[in-house]
């Protein structure tokens, strides 16, 4: 890393944090999958599942 | 008959029956699918179905309808389920045969659906459900003389065992059989009004005319309301029908239901007999205690506090492996690494806001838990039971006892169950107060505070509790005030639940439902959360202080605290609580992550291998104003406290609310509203304690 020279950890902290505004960006970004269960299905409860088993 | 599904082209058999009779639970047997089991009515809320193989190698639609006591309506999904049956849904065909899953231990209560179904002129079969309880009720069912009574075929089953599936498959064979025919007689001038009704209604080209007859005749609401896929003169001959027969003396509605229970009593008395019928049950003597007006409630309180008082006292040992594992992982890298802002970044960042999040995975782990052990034990259903008469008095019903129980999983499949509420009026103050039942995503930050607060885990465990009341009560005293200002008045409905018995809970659901929670937490934790807090980590880290002056401060984060601070200030926070409570609105465990974020920047780096939960406790607790005094005095915690019980800092819940209500006038006015109460709650609190000498 020693062609960064002494800042290469803030050059590399920098990346992270760009990388990850980047996704929450493409996140946002993005056109929202209807998803009719609503809650984004990370909360644990049945709604993917009740939602997959009307899909078939 | 059968179009064969326009939605699968396979044969569809639908499953039907009142709530709680063990549907869902045959469902999975039959299908294999993992779907939840509640033990309290109207689980089945949206249309589910999937695919099952009979043992003749068939595929066939397996349909799961809405739990329903009647085919004449009470409630939004008994009428989907009405509607489907008749064939009167645009985009559902009518099914080509119906199960229809009985209670063996009530069977004459379940055999007027039965009838109904019948009439609709599709092939029936009975499942002949809970087999098991009806033996040890003393209650012994001729099923072959069942079956010859109703033509149909009568299979015993007991699902959570898995007997009688194999049974049930086999008679899914095809060709279906064919329709049954009724089995009641009305008098002559119902008879002869079903007769001629059925002859108009094929002239006009209506399908399932006879079932349609019999359905017009023997529900008023049926005949008055307005139903898209009957003709106008289809109706208006119904009400002429109806008005001869009441001419004659012979009220349609009144003679039908007579004629079913005639035809119930002959069934009932040909083949079922009862021993010992006089004898109790354990279940019905554990409910006399448990369903006591006085010692229910005392056993209800038992319950919740030894639940709570379980979490806090059975989650330790592993939350200190959790934390010990962290600190050695910021201890590894602390060493690694020399010192500089990657290092800050996965140490004091990502190590410690995550780490301040899965820390209280044992806790909500165990809650889950013991709410899945309750579920399973038949417990819950009897709580539903006393919850009914508060709830009645805030003008609810014991109905809206599962959405506001789901609501302390998660705000938004309570807002979804809340469609099994027949009363819009209750539907809608039921939405609009879930949100204070205190979800899963408020417990890292009440675990995190309460220890601030008071020590012990008795001690704690009793503000965990008040956490809990205060939010439930709250909810309820204000279903009462907005249930005199909302919608006109209604007439308080009917509470109709069915108690299971009690029994072993299926510790294998149990527990996949658990660790179903446990992983979505812990996604939660690693995607969402760990996105916020290396955003949190930038924002408090740069610009960067020039040297002798403080970094926070300095910081993004330190200006967002310093602007917000004359708005948080009167409720005893400073600007680095009012930032976390901030970005909290993103999501509620993000409080944890953001406090650990900031009080690591503004503290200096040589701490790295403490442990992270205390290493925050402490620092708030240490934490001084100029003048020496306590900069979080307990006061300012528990305004915290207030606030989070109150604030509705859940994006997805409006996006819901505003789904379900069809508004978003309803979605953001409960937005504001909750934001503005819970400030005005935490603001009188902090100044009350202050005026109080606290």
């Amino acid at each position: 890393m020693e062609w960064l020279g002494e800042n290469w950890q803030t050059v590399a902290a920098l990346a992270v944090v760009a990388l990850t505004v980047t996704i929450f960006a493409l996140k946002l970004a993005r056109p929202t999958k209807k998803s009719g269960s609503g809650c984004g299905e990370g909360c644990g409860c049945d709604a993917k599942s009740l939602q997959e088993a009307g899909k078939k | 008959m059968s179009e064969f599904g326009e939605h699968t082209l396979l044969p569809k058999v639908a499953l039907v029956g009142h709530p709680n009779v063990g549907k869902t639970t045959l469902f999975n047997a039959l299908t294999g699918k993992n779907r939840k089991v509640g033990n309290y009515p109207g689980v089945t809320v949206e249309r589910s179905s999937a695919t099952l193989r009979t043992p003749h190698g068939h595929e066939l639609e397996l349909l799961d309808l809405p739990g329903a006591y009647s085919l004449s309506p009470n409630s939004p999904d008994e009428t989907v389920t009405r509607d489907v049956l008749l064939g009167d849904l645009a985009d559902e065909p009518a099914p080509d045969l119906v199960i229809c899953v009985v209670d063996a231990a009530s069977l004459e209560r379940h055999l007027y659906f039965v009838l109904q179904v019948i009439d609709t002129g599709i092939p029936v079969v009975i499942a002949l459900n809970q087999i098991d309880r009806a033996e040890n009720k003393g209650l012994r069912i001729n099923r072959q003389v069942l079956a010859d009574e109703l033509e149909v075929p009568v299979i015993a089953c007991q699902a959570p065992a898995g007997r009688g599936i194999i049974q049930l498959k086999q008679t899914l064979r095809f060709p279906f059989p064919p329709p049954t025919p009724r089995h009641w007689k009305g008098p002559g001038a119902v008879e002869k009004a079903i007769e001629k009704l059925r002859k108009k209604l094929e002239e006009a080209g209506i399908e399932r005319a006879q079932a349609h007859a019999i359905h017009l005749l023997a529900d008023t609401d049926y005949r008055i309301e307005a139903q898209s896929h009957l003709t106008p003169e289809a109706q208006v001959a119904a009400r002429e029908m109806a008005s001869e027969c009441i001419a004659k003396d012979h009220p349609p509605e009144d003679e039908i239901t007579e004629a079913r229970f005639l035809c119930i009593r002959r069934t009932i008395s040909a083949s079922v007999i009862e021993k010992g019928s006089e004898a109790e049950s354990l279940s019905d003597k554990i409910d006399r205690y448990t369903l006591h007006p006085f010692w229910g409630w005392v056993i209800f309180g038992a319950v919740m506090f030894a639940v709570f008082w379980s979490i806090f006292r059975f989650a330790a040992i592993p939350m200190d492996l959790i934390e010990k594992g962290f600190g050695a992982m910021a201890s590894g890298v602390s060493s690694l690494l020399p010192e500089g802002d990657l290092r800050d970044l996965i140490s004091k960042g990502v190590i410690e806001g995550v780490g301040s999040v899965v820390i209280f995975l044992p806790q909500i782990v165990l809650l889950f838990l013991f709410i899945g052990l309750l579920e399973g034990s038949g417990y819950m259903a009897r709580a539903a039971f006393l919850m009914d008469k508060v709830m009645s008095r805030a003008g609810l019903t014991g109905k809206s006892f599962l959405p506001l129980l789901s609501g302390f999983a998660c705000a938004i499949p309570g807002v979804m169950a809340a469609r099994t509420i027949n009363s819009a009026k209750e539907r809608l103050l039921t939405i609009l107060i879930l949100p204070w039942m205190s979800c899963s995503a408020r417990l890292p930050v009440y675990f995190l505070l309460i220890p601030l607060l008071v020590a012990g885990s008795l001690a704690q465990t009793m503000v965990m509790f008040l956490m809990y009341a205060l939010g439930t009560g709250t909810a309820l005293l204000a279903a009462w005030i907005l249930g005199k200002r909302i919608g006109r008045s209604e007439p308080t409905p009917q509470f109709l639940l069915e108690l299971p018995p009690y029994r072993l809970p299926d510790f294998g659901y149990v527990l996949r439902h658990v660790l179903g929670r446990a992983l979505s937490f812990l996604k939660k934790a690693g995607t969402v959360i760990l996105g916020i807090v290396i955003i949190l980590w930038a924002l408090s880290s740069y610009p960067k202080a020039p040297e002798g002056e403080d970094q926070l401060a300095h910081s993004v984060m330190g200006r967002i605290g310093q602007a917000i601070e004359p708005v948080v200030e009167p409720l005893g926070w400073d600007g680095r609580m009012g930032g976390a409570m901030l970005t909290s609105f993103a999501a509620r465990e993000v409080f944890n992550g953001s406090m650990a974020v900031t009080f690591a920047v503004d503290e200096d780096a040589e701490e790295d291998d403490d442990a992270v939960r205390d290493k925050i406790r402490e620092r708030i607790s240490t934490a001084k104003k100029e003048d020496g005094s306590p900069r979080y005095p307990p006061l300012t915690i528990f305004s915290l406290l207030i606030f989070y019980i109150y604030a509705l800092q859940c994006l997805p819940t409006t996006i819901v609310v505003k789904n379900e209500t069809r508004s978003w006038r309803w979605a953001l006015g409960q937005l504001a509203g909750m934001s503005a109460f819970a400030y005005v709650a935490a603001l009188a609190v902090y100044q009350g304690g202050k005026l109080m000498g606290f």
